[in-house]
């Protein structure tokens, strides 16, 4: 039997922006694939390519490691501000983020290194991470989710 | 609570009124300007919910309003005009948005499109070469720490100092290219960081060079005031402070989270957030808006000698002046009238709308591959909008369903069929911000002209497209 892999995130209607649902087990697996869902949008094929034991091809060797720490309020803003961190690295270094491995976690921290690659240019030009419509909430036990809305 | 169409009261033909009693937290009535032809647009989306979510915050003065061109924003809606009192009202960040003062600008020259015509495929290549655009391309001038400060501080005087423009260049900017209230001690590192490579590059979205060529005269007498006439070769810029703005911005939301609850202010919305514009936090983000306008300015002067050098090196002719420069995406302190008819200083949030003071020209860029107009502000403007008025088409179809319904490929090759140069760094980019993914601009400057809220003056077509 095959096993299903549980989706990461979809994307939502929006007039202007983008609108994205982002899911995950745990508001730790939530923020995971948060990070990995912003840097899909911001180039879809290099975040579908990359893990952070294999990169491969022509992206060898233009692997970006930054460290993030942040701390906020509740787990709706430390969402938006961790998310914003790694959209500032991503512009300063022109990288694309696909993954992160945290040192600490709660709901008032996020701390660890978030894994990226170089690019040439970006799809699409996130301004911001909106704290418009983030709830992070379990829907039910075992199963977390969020709205996010990135400003274009 | 659902925004029904009953829900909104006609004053006049081209203006609608959600009145105070429709939600019991709203604090002044809310003003929609549109027709009745464009009117269900606003039902597709959150628009109507987020303008009435305005009209509850503390301090706003007369009412909330949306011009023709609103859609669905994060907060506030796009197409918002929001006036505070100065003394005991909120400033919001998310009420100028994450591009502080992104802008239009437009240049025009003294030659018409026959004399252009064959020289246009080499003027769009070289402004490409000079003028960078798309996201991650940087930009050609990097500045020591002090110079920034000075791009911080003065903006578009900076530049021209530089050697970036000429002295009359500064009297046809909004606000002559500075807001004075800049300090760059309240901008961060990050911010700082962001900034190091973007000045003189248009980046993505609906960011845009065109050369466009005037194609009709609405007003004789104020066209030939702006040194305007038919068939004549003109250059619009659409752009903004990036990554620098898109950072302060963030930075000061996210510490207003924090002033919400010292100042104990609920609003409906996150990012809605405010605080006391007389507060320490209230001031600091004012200080570093400032910084990020005058960025912006900085910006559009860059590329506008850019622009005049490749225009000099392809047509031996680099006099391009500016007709005028005016922010979408800004906070201004400014005098207007309150409910009570009593002059008072406000603090105008305009998010997607223009400045249109009496007699002031009001650039409006359509979307892409479509008319863009020229109006002027009219003495009305002052009584009824705090001066102000729409910004452009704005946005009805979503980025996904535009690429659902259109290729970019295709619209490329649409946009030449009918002659215009298209230059994009990416196709898909291109399908999202499709004419079809917009409402009509021309239906928006009839709406605004037609409420007295400024005049048309010429319309102008594209002849070349230059995006990210």
């Amino acid at each position: 039997m095959v096993k299903e892999i549980p989706k990461k995130f979809e994307i939502l209607e929006h007039t202007a922006d983008i609108r994205l649902k982002v899911f995950g087990s745990s508001p730790k697996e939530l923020f995971k694939n948060a990070l990995y869902a912003m840097g899909y949008v911001q180039k879809p094929d290099i975040v579908e390519q990359s893990t952070v034991g294999r990169i491969i091809g022509r992206l060898r060797g233009r692997r970006v490691v930054e460290e993030v720490a942040i701390e906020s309020m509740d787990y709706d803003t430390l969402l938006v501000d961790f998310l914003s961190g790694v959209l500032s690295y991503s512009d300063t270094q022109n990288a694309v983020f696909f993954d992160v491995k945290f040192k600490e976690f709660s709901e008032n921290k996020a701390e660890g290194l978030i894994y990226g690659v170089k690019v040439d240019d970006f799809d699409k030009d996130i301004k911001a991470v909106t704290y418009h419509e983030v709830e992070v909430k379990e829907i039910e036990p075992g199963k977390w989710e969020s709205t996010l809305v990135f400003d274009i | 609570m659902e925004i029904r169409k009953q829900d909104l009261k006609r004053i006049n033909e081209y203006l609608w009124e959600i009145p105070r009693d429709f939600r019991s937290d709203m604090r002044v009535p809310a003003r929609v300007y549109i027709s009745e032809k464009m009117l269900d647009s606003l039902f597709k989306d959150r628009t109507l919910t987020q303008l009435v979510n305005t009209a509850a915050m503390p301090g706003v003065v007369k009412y909330s309003i949306v011009m023709p061109d609103a859609h669905e924003g994060y907060g506030f809606p796009i197409g918002g005009v929001v006036a505070m009192r100065v003394d005991s009202g909120l400033i919001s960040p998310g009420g100028i948005g994450y591009d502080i003062n992104c802008g239009v600008r437009l240049l025009k020259s003294s030659m018409t499109v026959d004399e252009v015509k064959d020289h246009l495929p080499d003027l769009v290549s070289q402004i490409y070469t000079n003028v960078p655009s798309g996201v991650g391309r940087g930009g050609y001038l990097k500045l020591d720490k002090s110079s920034f400060n000075q791009v911080m501080t003065r903006g578009a005087k900076f530049m021209v100092e530089r050697g970036y423009g000429d002295g009359k260049d500064l009297n046809q900017i909004e606000s002559e290219g500075q807001l004075k209230g800049a300090n760059p001690e309240m901008v961060s590192d990050t911010a700082r960081k962001r900034a190091f490579d973007q000045l003189g590059t248009i980046g993505a979205g609906n960011h845009f060079i065109e050369v466009q060529k005037v194609d009709e005269i609405h007003t004789e007498e104020e066209a030939e005031k702006l040194g305007l006439f038919k068939g004549q070769v003109c250059v619009m810029i659409h752009t903004g402070s990036r990554g620098f703005g898109h950072q302060v911005a963030t930075d000061y939301i996210r510490k207003f989270m924090k002033a919400m609850t010292k100042y104990q202010i609920n609003l409906p919305d996150r990012e809605l957030a405010a605080a006391p514009f007389s507060s320490e936090e209230g001031k600091a983000y004012w200080q570093a808006m400032s910084c990020g306008a005058n960025f912006a300015w900085s910006n559009r002067q860059f590329i506008t000698a850019m622009i005049r050098k490749a225009w000099g090196k392809v047509l031996r002719d680099g006099d391009l002046p500016i007709v005028y420069d005016v922010s979408h995406n800004i906070g201004k302190i400014e005098r207007h009238l309150d409910e009570n008819g009593k002059e008072i200083d406000v603090l105008v949030h305009r998010k997607g709308a223009t400045r249109a003071w009496q007699g002031q020209p009001v650039l409006i860029p359509g979307s892409m591959g479509t008319a863009s107009h020229i109006l002027v502000g009219t003495d009305q403007t002052m009584e009824e909008t705090f001066g102000s008025s729409c910004h452009g088409a704005g946005r009805l179809m979503s980025r996904s369903a535009a690429k659902r319904q259109i290729r970019g490929q295709d619209l490329k090759k649409e946009l030449e069929s009918k002659g215009i140069i298209v230059k994009a760094g990416s196709t898909s980019g291109l399908a999202e911000e499709a004419p079809q993914a917009y409402k009509d601009v021309d239906d928006v400057v009839d709406v605004v002209h037609g409420a007295g809220i400024a005049k048309k003056v010429a319309r102008l077509v594209p002849l070349a497209v230059i995006k990210g």
